[in-house]
Order: structure tokens, then C-alpha cells, then sequence
């Protein structure tokens, strides 16, 4: 169960959040107290002065992953970070759970028209690859494949349902940080759906998209012709037809988000794919523990030296070399939060 | 899907694996009629092709039309090893017997495997088959037209047969010649690239500093070391030339004696040509050609990879060789066979039916070779003979070893002509 999910009663309705830190603006239960943002975790959430009309949900895909399998994923990612803050630990993250909703626009439409394409087959041709050693010369046959283009013309009259299109500027990114969604498991939305969840605010609406949705539906449209021609690849597609019909419904996306906390009290967001687990955050090495493991290493070093240099052997030198490694441990830690912070912030 | 009332110009519609999507693919060229019968239009008579004007004619009434066609040279369209056509090339040839029926008279003929051509023996019309063999790049797709007439061939002919002492005089005259049959010749064509890296000890001349205790100095040498090397090369095999013709059927020694063929004079396949021709079809299928024409790649590769170590002295060269880009073409090339009578005796020859190059056998006048051959050596051998007795009274050694170096030419000369000789019994 998340913190917040202690002080929650049952749902009244959903109010207009947003960031001052990030922007970002959520839909948040009513009763809820004042919460961080749970994406950037910088901020507490404000409500909006002028809170816009949210377009209304009409398919849910709801959270598909067991405890079992969230903490076998929060565990893997904890583990092997470089000097873990003391707070970055698998139940620290479980405990501070919030479901978070993002939305996409799943787009229906038919196309019917023209196409003009020109595909790869793949064929086969005999070549040899041939040695010549003291007893003369010996072949090989070798089979390779090849790619012949050819053209392509017809007709397309299909129908395509939830075809995925970006409600967030950042959903591409977000794909890429937290993966795939399966949007076989959407059903219709009801309100007691979220009453429980933050549900971020899509950024980016039907008429900004058609266009963008017009090249996906004439990719799709692409690789069912292909598909059709029994070809390999794709080399060139042009769609000449309508689309038609076309209808664009809210769904919203299940994602999890958490955060740990660092030496200075600063906290890091840590967000979840609510399908399929995969973790994405940037795991920052604690330069407080670093300092520590350096400073244990350099009194280590003394003290050998101490001992070698009393027992007069000729070996007392060596715990100068050693001094010269006392500080990877820090440059370690710093090389380590270098990478970190370079990965991208959570979409 | 409704079928749409209008299309796409040059394609026809192929089956879809998917419901909603009609295709439309380029309509594969139409193979030609299977058969072709060529009848004169202005008389009815029969057309055949005229190495003269050319052109088809009509040996009744003069009716001549010129050949529709173009050249491509080399670079006529060339076809890969596809799994289908190395398949084909080897099994659509099972058949010995093919038949034709004949429209003109109605005859059921019978003609050898691999005949393209054919002249009905009862009605003499001329017919092309073109339906040999099924996969259509199988079949020529370009040939060489003749370029050199019979007419202008026939002083060629006189003056071969005139020419080399050790033949009979009356050869040329009483040489009884048959008129030169032209026949289309199947030949394959070879195109590759390979890379080639080879590993070899190397020889390499080193100048080396040694002590002679004979002169009590330092001098330096020349030794010849030894190392292993590597090294690559890639080369480009353009248009190696195989014939396809049952070695058991025609000489290939005299064939390979008439070639080159300048294949810059390539022309797009029309059946035109083959009008009243002897046409040869492939006997040696596709793969064992190519197996022939790699042994050429083999050891050219092997000269090269010599070649690119630098030195004379390379030992136990090894080569990995791998091929890319391996093109082929089916070609029918002109060629006039011919024979004559001399005596007894049938010699064959052929010509070359673009350059006129000629090539045949022909007989040796074995009691003129034989007394050149005697002479050559008896006279040096006297006049070594006759330096010896000189020698022996002036005591001139000179005199002696000049004697005894013209015997010894007198009979590697006499030899070498004998040898001649036989080698010119054969083709020349």
C-alpha cells in the first residue's frame, strides 16, 4: 500500500493538480492531502488556479503486476548501484508507491484508397568460397541471400482499431524509459477506476495529431501490404487513399512512481511500467558513503605502513602505492553519479 | 474487394494473404509463341536468315526484311546463381528426343535434344523452337549475329590450304571443300569478384655481413630468407568464356583454336537469326560450365596472390578464397563448320563466323617432310664431318667445335620440324 494510501476514504471526485516545479498537471482525488509530485518529487502539488477540462476516459488499462514480481523488480534495481544511499533499499521504494494514470490517444480509422510500394523478396543464390592448401584447391557451396526490389500497386480497404498515438509530448521518451504497453488488456473506464490513482493530464490533443497518426496509420497500412505481397522488406510506401472515420478515444496507461532520498534530503523519482515492471530512475551513489569506504582505506594504508616501516623491511614502501588507491572509492562514486545524472529525467 | 473497373498499366492482379489489400504486380513478359514458322510474304516460299544482307530473305523471290534488334555488347543482361536456375539447368535436359510438328505439311518430326532450329526434310519450311527450355533465362537471351559471309571466307579457305610447306602442293586445288554450314554455338559467360587473402613463405634476398678468413676482411652477400607472409587481393572475373557443347559432338581444341569472339557485338536474341541456321542448345549444363570457367578463376587467383607477394621465391602458399557478385549469360555464338575431300581422306575444319578466323586439320606430306627432315640433319652433320678432317690436319679447334655445333643444330632443327609436322596434322 502506498503512504498516501493510508489517509484515503472513498473517492468523491478528481481535482485539477499541477507542479509548480515541473508543470505537469494531474487529476488527483479530492479527499487526498497535499501531495509531491510524483513524477519530479521536487514540489508539492498546487491546484490549479484555472483547471482546464480534461478529456473524458473512455478506456482504462489497468495495473497487471503482482507484489511478487514488483519486488523481485525493485530488488534487481537496487541492487549493483555504487554505494547506495542508505534510503535506497527495495521496501523504502515499495512503501512510497503511488499509481499514476498517463494518457494516450487510441485512434480508430479506416483507410481505403491507392497504394504504391516497391517491397524486398528474399531469394537465394549458389556462391562458393573455395581453399587452396598442399592438396589444391577444395569449394564449398555457399547458400546466400539476397534481396530483389520489385513494384508493387493495389488497393487497401481495411479497418484499424487503437492505433497508439502520443497524449503526452513526452511519450515517446516515456516509452523508451519504461517500454511497451499492452493495449489488449484496455477495458471501458469507470470512475471507481482512479478513484484511488493520480491520473496525469494528456498535453497533447486530436487536432495536434492527425498528421502524426495519419504516418502511423500508413505504416500500419505499409506493413499489412507487404504482409499481403508475401515480401521481406519494406523499401518504399505511398498511401493515396482516405482515412476515414477516424475516431480518437482517452485510455490511460498504469505507472507506478516512488522515490528514495539522499544524504543531502533530496529525493529521486523512481517511476514503474504497471504491466510489465521495468524499472527506470537514476540510482545516485552516496559520496557521504564513498568518503567513509576512502577514509577507511587511507587509515588502513597508515597503519600497514606504520608496521612495515617498524619492521624495517624494504616492503614499507608499498603502502605508498596504496595511498595512490585510497581515493578510488571517491572517484569511483563520482564517476558513477556523472553517468547518472546524464541519463535522461523521468518523462 | 470489388475488382476496380480501371488498372494499373502494365501490372495484373496477384493473389493477397491479406483480406482488404488487392495487389497488382508487373505482368511477367509472355514467353514467345512455342514455335515459329517463317513463309515469305510477297510468294509464300520459305524465309531464312541471309549472313549477306543481314537480314530474313527469300531464296525464291528476293524478298528481303531486315531483323528487328539492338545491340547490348557486354553489357546484355546477365542472371545469378538462383537456386532455380542451377535446378533448371541441370534437369531440362532429360528429354533425347523433342517433336515438332510441322504446320506447313503437317509432318510430325523428330529432331536431337538441344536443336533450336529445324528444316522440315519434307516441305523444306524453316521453324524456330522456342519453348526449350522452360525457365526463360535458359534460354539466349543475346547472340552474335555472323558478320562474315561464306563469299568472303572462300579466299581464306584457298589460302589456308595453300599455306605451310609441309603440306601437299595439290591440297589447295585438289582439296574438294563443302559448303560452310553456319551454326549458332551455345556459350556460357562468367562474370565474379573475389577476395582472396593468402598465406605463403616468402623468399627474400637479405644482404648479410660476413668474415672471410681467406682475405681477413668483412664482405657482405646476398642469402635468401625465408618468412611467412599474408596478404589480399580482390579482382574483378569479367566475361570468362565456356562453350556448352558436348565435347563428344564438336573438337573443342579446334573451337577453342577459332575464339575469341568479340563480345562487344552482342545483340539482343531474336529468333530472326536462327532462321534456316543450325542452332546448338547448351549440353553442358549451367554448374558444370561454372566449374570449368573457376579452374581459369583458380589459377589466375593463384598468380595474383604470387604476384602480390613481391618476390619469385614464394613455398606453401595457402588461399582462402571467398566469391561475390557471380553473374552468367547464355550466349549463342557464330561458327561455320566446314570439310573438305583430299584424296581418300575427310579433314574438318571451322571458322570464326565474326573475325573469319579459321581453324582445321590438315594432311602432311609425310615423304616431303621426311626428306626435309633428313637433309636438315645430314648436311650439318658432313659439314661437321668436314671441319673434323680439316681440324685433324690444320689443328684448328675452332674449325672442330663450329662442326660440331652445326651437327647438333642440324638435328634439333630436323626434330623440331618433325615435330612440327605431327602437331600440323592435327589443327592448325
Amino acid at each position: 500500500m502506498t503512504e498516501q494510501a493510508i489517509n484515503r476514504q472513498e473517492p468523491t471526485q478528481n481535482q485539477s493538480y499541477y507542479c509548480p516545479t515541473c508543470q505537469r498537471v494531474y487529476m488527483v482525488p479530492t479527499e487526498w492531502q497535499a501531495i509531491p509530485c510524483p513524477l519530479c518529487q521536487q514540489a508539492v502539488l498546487k491546484a490549479s488556479p484555472n483547471p482546464e477540462i480534461a478529456a473524458p476516459i473512455e478506456l482504462i488499462i489497468p495495473p497487471a503486476l503482482d507484489s511478487q514480481t514488483l519486488n523481485r523488480q525493485l530488488s534487481q534495481f537496487t541492487k549493483g548501484s555504487a554505494f547506495p544511499h542508505p534510503d535506497f533499499k527495495a521496501e523504502n521504494l515499495e512503501k512510497r508507491l503511488t499509481l499514476v494514470y498517463w494518457p494516450v490517444w487510441l485512434t480508430d480509422a479506416d483507410l481505403d484508397g491507392e497504394w504504391d510500394a516497391i517491397f524486398g523478396y528474399d531469394y537465394q543464390v549458389v556462391s562458393s568460397r573455395e581453399k587452396m592448401g598442399n592438396a589444391g584447391w577444395s569449394s564449398q557451396d555457399v547458400i546466400k541471400t539476397r534481396v530483389k526490389e520489385e513494384p508493387r500497386k493495389g488497393f487497401l480497404k481495411r479497418h484499424y482499431n487503437n492505433v497508439l498515438s502520443p497524449a503526452l509530448h513526452t511519450h515517446d521518451q516515456r516509452l523508451s524509459q519504461l517500454g511497451m504497453v499492452d493495449l489488449r488488456a484496455a477495458h471501458s473506464w469507470q470512475a471507481l477506476n482512479t478513484s484511488q490513482s493520480v491520473v496525469q493530464k494528456e498535453t497533447l490533443f486530436p487536432h495536434e495529431l492527425e498528421d502524426g497518426v495519419k504516418k502511423l496509420l500508413t505504416n500500419l497500412a505499409s506493413a499489412d501490404c507487404r504482409k499481403a505481397s508475401g515480401a521481406q522488406h519494406p523499401k518504399s510506401y505511398t498511401f493515396y487513399g482516405e482515412f476515414k472515420n477516424m475516431n480518437w478515444t482517452k485510455g490511460i496507461v498504469p505507472m507506478l512512481t516512488t522515490y528514495y532520498v539522499d544524504d543531502k534530503g533530496a529525493r529521486h523519482p523512481i517511476a514503474i511500467n504497471g504491466q510489465t515492471g521495468i524499472v527506470y530512475g537514476r540510482r545516485m551513489a552516496s559520496t557521504k558513503k564513498a568518503w567513509l569506504f576512502t577514509g577507511i582505506l587511507f587509515a588502513l594504508a597508515i597503519i600497514l605502513m606504520l608496521v612495515l616501516y617498524s619492521a624495517k623491511t624494504d616492503l614499507f614502501l608499498c603502502p605508498f602505492v596504496a595511498l595512490g588507491l585510497v581515493f578510488a572509492p571517491i572517484i569511483y562514486a563520482a564517476i558513477w553519479n556523472n553517468r547518472e545524472r546524464n541519463k535522461p529525467p523521468l518523462a | 474487394m470489388q475488382v476496380p473497373k480501371y488498372y494499373f498499366p502494365g501490372f495484373e492482379q496477384v493473389p493477397s494473404e491479406l483480406d482488404g489489400v488487392m495487389i497488382f504486380a508487373p505482368i511477367p513478359e509472355k514467353d514467345e509463341e512455342e514455335v515459329r514458322s517463317y513463309a515469305c510474304p510477297q510468294c509464300g516460299g520459305h524465309l531464312k536468315f541471309d549472313v549477306n544482307s543481314a537480314g530474313m530473305a527469300c531464296i525464291y523471290c528476293g524478298y528481303t526484311a531486315p531483323v528487328v534488334t539492338k545491340q547490348v555488347g557486354k553489357t546484355a543482361q546477365s542472371f545469378e546463381f538462383t537456386l532455380e536456375n542451377v535446378h533448371a539447368s541441370e534437369q531440362e535436359w532429360e528429354t533425347d528426343r523433342q517433336l515438332l510438328h510441322c504446320d506447313n505439311c503437317g509432318a510430325e518430326l523428330s529432331y536431337p535434344k538441344g536443336a533450336v532450329a529445324a528444316t522440315c526434310p519434307y516441305c523444306g519450311s524453316n521453324k524456330v523452337n522456342l519453348s526449350l527450355p522452360k525457365t526463360k533465362s535458359l534460354r539466349p537471351q543475346v547472340l552474335l549475329p555472323f558478320s562474315a559471309t561464306p563469299e568472303s571466307l572462300q579466299p581464306h579457305i584457298q589460302q589456308w590450304l595453300g599455306k605451310g610447306w609441309m603440306h601437299p602442293k595439290t591440297l589447295k586445288d585438289a582439296a574438294q571443300i563443302d559448303k560452310l554450314s553456319p551454326i549458332y554455338l551455345p556459350y556460357w559467360t562468367f562474370s565474379a569478384a573475389i577476395d582472396a587473402s593468402w598465406e605463403a613463405e616468402v623468399g627474400r634476398y637479405e644482404t648479410e655481413t660476413y668474415y672471410d678468413s681467406s682475405s681477413d676482411s668483412y664482405k657482405t652477400r646476398q642469402v635468401l630468407r625465408w618468412r611467412w607472409e599474408s596478404g589480399a587481393i580482390s579482382h574483378q572475373f569479367s566475361d570468362i568464356t565456356i562453350n556448352g557443347v558436348n565435347p563428344q559432338r564438336i573438337n573443342h581444341a579446334m573451337l577453342s583454336a577459332i575464339e575469341p569472339f568479340n563480345l562487344s557485338g552482342l545483340v539482343l536474341f531474336s529468333p530472326d537469326y536462327l532462321v534456316g541456321m543450325n542452332v546448338q542448345a547448351y549440353e553442358t549444363p549451367l554448374r558444370q560450365a561454372w566449374e570449368i570457367a573457376k579452374q581459369d578463376i583458380r589459377t589466375t587467383t593463384n598468380r595474383l596472390c604470387e604476384t602480390d607477394t613481391g618476390s619469385n621465391h614464394v613455398r606453401n602458399m595457402s588461399i582462402d578464397m571467398s566469391y561475390d557478385d557471380e553473374q552468367w549469360r547464355y550466349v549463342l555464338l557464330p561458327v561455320y563448320l566446314s570439310g573438305y575431300n583430299y584424296g581418300a581422306n575427310y579433314y574438318s575444319f571451322m571458322l570464326n563466323g565474326q573475325t573469319g578466323k579459321l581453324a582445321g586439320v590438315k594432311p602432311v606430306d609425310w615423304k616431303k617432310v621426311r626428306l626435309v627432315t633428313w637433309l636438315v640433319a645430314l648436311i650439318p652433320l658432313l659439314l661437321a664431318l668436314i671441319c673434323l678432317l680439316i681440324s685433324k690436319t690444320s689443328g684448328d679447334g675452332g674449325l672442330l667445335f663450329f662442326g660440331g655445333l652445326l651437327a647438333v643444330a642440324g638435328i634439333v632443327i630436323s626434330i623440331a620440324l618433325y615435330v612440327q609436322a605431327k602437331n600440323a596434322e592435327k589443327i592448325v
